[in-house]
């Protein structure tokens, strides 16, 4: 599990912006926080980092989203579960990427 | 509290705190500290990416990195990443990394020791010293740069060393030489909150530079009113931002620049005291150089009489109106007017004379060093500026701004490498393209250049025209190729020889950024298998040729070029088991530190960077023993190197007066432009998710499975004559070579009729087998923007990636 710490800056328009938090309420691996005038403030948990990447891709294309920007990433759980690869695997041009 | 709840807390109040200084420009009243997971230690590091020099700070447990947080103490981001800085940790940790030294054996490569990796290497390089040749890039650590020069151009007196940096910004240096006489920005990123007007030539940075991006649209979101100008040649992301958005047709990016300067002179808005004062006018010289010749005021006049915003319209494409929305910004004296730009103008077979015009616009209309006021090329490398332009990493150049076709400066380094006279070469190495076409081409037909030996980069798929400037060495006998990298990238693929290599926070390092920021990390990981430092690799190599007997491995008193000793005793650092009893680092940037006085580059004592979150040279040392970064360069205000109670001074100026160049440049059509066989104007670049040739983003499998291949942008109304829709696979051909991919319509970018965009950092579908080579005739940089293809159907048919 990796828990990300991200801003978001809403959009002016006050109806994009009740849309984007509506669709941001909605969706499960976010937690909100409280926003200061345009920027709010969330946690997203993901089963990997990998498909956090994947949820800040998704939320720079949510209307009433105008930017998002990382703060943090944690995915020390992630690694004692024995993922990512391991620093120790032998690579040789032979083999597929991971 | 549950250590999961506990994360989850930090992470909020992280984000609680950032979110609050954006929303008000400043920190709020009780900033915490990072959060403190159990277990994790935490130490700075500048991002392994782009070259706008963000810091993260890097969690480690248990010997692995397990958490990035944006660094809140870093000037460049405040606390802030995009989402490449989310998964920079995770680019360590690709299954496929290289972990021990493969030497090719027919189609199939086999492990083999270090020891006899570095022997070949060596011997390859004492039998035919000249054909060898380093090709490294702006991913080079200061100290690796810094070590690679060395070796070759005080070691084995040659000057045999070129970066792929000449293929992202070469131009940006030419034209910063050509105007000020010396290199880089005068301004800074702390123009961005100061500037009233934001233009950007050819530039996307919502994709490209999307923290810098973001803290001009923070300063919108707090009510700032901030004007936004795209000049580009396709819609990006960026263009959805901006107020303005003026599409000029492919190279006529110059023609506009003239057009303003033209209106400016004309209208008499121009800045007539700054310019008499601080400036000169000159124009190309026959034969052409760097410096030109200088034209007069009148004479410089005349030569823009020709371009009114109704000509420029008609040469470019962008209308008369904005031409001149343009011009009246520029001659407002109550306006902050900052540029950017970034491969635009320099991948360009005119990058020189575009970089200058944007200098040129700047100091016509007096909109110069002021903060806001500033003409600034970003870099897309983590050390393009740090370690080619500084350390000097190119053919031609010496550390610190100097060059070895000046006596001068050669007797300078040697004196300080402690060398006999006459030991660095006063003959530049060939440049990239050339440098690769020597390589492809044999022996006895003019092809000097027999082992390459490449690090931190990918030419394979980088170098322009593929077919002719990689392809044909990988086919000709004798020609030996040497790949340091730390995945098995396509470039790597083909060699004869991989070393593997540590990457980012698996080894110390230093690097500069776009801002003539020097930042600084210590090695928090170790590297996977046998994946040993770049740097150390070359001083290993180094220690193998003196123990062959090269000359040129010792300096004029017999010791070894890369001694370094600890309480009066030499330790071998060419042994990796030694490598880091002392700080190898801090010594060779000690070394490097000695140059950069001579070009007021000034860098502070190493132990300075790892205090700091970067400083900007010159850094000066004052009367307490502090050290002074200095942020905007050439202004009274900021620079200690102006002369007391001038208000600017252009103290490396090419007329040796103070005075900064304005340079005319005439609008001149591209070498290669569409015609009836080949209709369509090709453009290439990058995309949010990927970097460079992808070989560390590619690995990430969101990243890829988010941007999975490369593509063709087509414009909707030429996909619908050549009947395609998205996801078709269409033939795209140039005269140099062909390509199928699928095509993308109105997808992310919207280049208009006529033109392709195809990204390049899909290793399997390489575009550079499709582009032109031709390039500047000052910088040398190659022209990836423009060339002639056609575009057809293909027989065959796949999915929309």
């Amino acid at each position: 599990m990796a828990i990300s710490g991200l801003v978001i800056t809403l959009d002016d328009d006050p109806e994009r912006r009740r849309a984007a938090l509506a669709a941001l309420r909605a969706d499960e691996r976010l937690t909100l926080g409280e926003p200061t005038g345009n920027h709010l403030p969330l946690i997203a948990e993901t089963r990997r980092a990998r498909e956090g990447v994947e949820l800040i891709e998704d939320l720079f294309t949510q209307p009433g989203v105008r930017f998002v920007d990382v703060v943090s990433v944690d995915m020390s759980d992630e690694l004692e579960d024995g993922d990512p690869a391991s620093a120790d695997s032998v690579g040789d041009p032979s083999h597929e990427e991971g | 509290m549950e250590r999961r709840q506990f994360i989850k807390n930090a992470a909020m109040a992280s984000a609680t705190v950032a979110a609050t200084r954006l929303a008000l420009g400043k920190d709020p009243p009780k900033p915490d500290s990072l959060p403190p997971t159990p277990g994790v230690t935490w130490d700075k590091a500048p991002c392994r990416f782009c070259g706008t020099g963000c810091h993260v700070q890097v969690g480690v447990k248990n010997g692995k990195v397990v958490a990035i947080a944006g660094d809140r103490k870093a000037e460049v981001n405040k606390g802030l990443l995009c989402v490449k800085g989310y998964h920079v940790g995770l680019a360590l940790y690709g299954k496929d990394r290289l972990t021990r030294p493969l030497l090719r054996k027919g189609d199939r490569f086999e492990p083999i020791g270090w020891d006899q990796a570095l022997e070949i290497v060596a011997r390859r390089i004492f039998d035919d010293p000249e054909g060898f040749a380093i090709y490294g890039s702006g991913q080079w650590t200061i100290p690796e740069g810094y070590a690679a020069l060395k070796l070759v151009k005080a070691g084995l007196g040659t000057n045999n060393i070129d970066p792929n940096a000449r293929l992202c910004m070469a131009s940006a240096v030419t034209g910063f030489l050509a105007t000020y006489g010396v290199d880089e920005p005068a301004g800074c990123y702390d123009d961005l909150d100061e500037c009233d007007v934001l233009i950007m030539w050819g530039n996307n940075p919502a994709e490209m530079h999307p923290v810098l991006f973001s803290r001009v649209i923070d300063r919108r979101s707090r009510g700032e009113k901030v004007t936004l100008i795209d000049i580009g040649t396709r819609r990006t992301r960026t263009s959805e931002h901006c107020q303005h958005h003026l599409l000029f047709k492919p190279h006529t990016d110059i023609a506009v620049a003239n057009g303003i300067l033209h209106l400016l002179l004309e209208r008499g808005t121009y800045d007539r005291a700054f310019v008499e004062k601080h400036c000169r006018f000159r124009a190309d010289s026959d034969p052409a150089t760097l410096q030109g010749k200088e034209i007069g005021f009148d004479e410089f006049k005349r030569r823009l009489a020709e371009y009114t915003p109704e000509r420029v319209q008609q040469i470019s494409g962008v209308s008369a109106q904005d031409i001149r929305m343009l011009a009246d910004l520029f001659g407002r004296r109550d306006l902050r007017i900052t540029s950017l730009w970034c491969m635009g103008p320099n991948q360009h077979t005119r990058g020189t004379a575009i970089n200058t015009l944007i200098h040129a616009v700047h100091l016509l209309s007096g909109h110069f060093g002021r903060p806001g006021d500033a003409p600034t090329s970003l870099t897309g490398q983590p050390s393009a500026c740090g370690t080619v332009r500084e350390v000097g990493t190119l053919a031609h150049a010496l550390p610190g701004g100097l060059v070895v076709s000046q006596a001068e400066d050669r007797k300078k380094a040697e004196k300080l490498w402690n060398l006999p006279e006459g030991r660095v070469s006063g003959k530049p190495g060939p440049h990239t393209v050339e440098l690769w076409r020597r390589f492809s081409t044999p022996k006895d037909e003019g092809g000097t250049i027999n082992t390459v030996w490449v690090q931190v980069t990918n030419p394979a798929r980088s170098l322009p025209n593929v077919n002719e400037l990689f392809e044909p060495s990988r086919r000709i006998d004798g020609k030996f190729l040497i790949v340091s990298d730390v995945y098995p990238s396509a470039t790597a693929q083909a060699a004869d020889l991989i070393l593997p290599s540590a990457m980012w926070v698996e080894k110390n390092g230093m690097v500069g950024n776009s801002e003539r920021r020097t930042q600084q990390w210590f090695r928090m990981v170790k590297p996977p298998g046998e994946a040993r430092d770049d740097a150390w690799q070359l001083i290993a190599v180094a220690r193998k040729l003196y123990e062959l007997g090269h000359p040129g491995m010792k300096d004029k008193d017999g010791r070894f070029l890369f001694a370094m000793e600890q309480g009066g005793v030499e330790v071998p650092v060419w042994d990796y088991r030694h490598y880091y009893d002392i700080n190898v680092d801090s010594r060779l940037f000690e070394e490097y530190r000695t140059f950069t006085r001579f070009k007021h580059k000034d860098l502070a004592p190493y132990d300075e960077y790892v205090k700091a979150r970067g400083l900007r040279w010159p850094v000066v040392e004052q009367p307490d023993g502090t050290w002074r970064e200095t942020k905007f360069r050439f202004a009274g205000f900021d620079d200690p190197y102006v002369k007391k109670g001038q208000e600017f001074d252009f103290y490396h100026s090419t007329t040796k007066d103070g005075r900064a160049q304005i340079w005319f440049r005439p609008y001149q059509p591209p070498p290669e432009v569409p015609d009836a066989e080949y209709p369509f104007w090709l453009c290439t670049g990058r995309v949010l998710e990927h970097w460079h040739t992808g070989t560390m983003t590619m690995r990430i499998p969101q990243l890829r499975r988010a941007m999975p291949q490369a593509y063709v942008e087509l414009n909707p109304a030429d996909a619908k004559k050549l009947r395609v829709t998205s996801g078709d696979l269409v033939v795209l051909e140039s005269r140099r070579g062909q390509l199928e991919l699928p095509a993308w319509i109105e997808g992310r970018g919207a280049p208009p009729p006529g033109t392709v965009f195809v990204p390049f950092f899909d290793e399997s579908l390489p575009i550079n087998r499709v582009t032109l080579d031709a390039h500047d005739p000052f910088s040398k940089q190659p022209d990836y923007k423009k060339c002639a293809v056609r575009v057809r159907r293909s027989a065959r048919r796949i999915a929309r990636p």
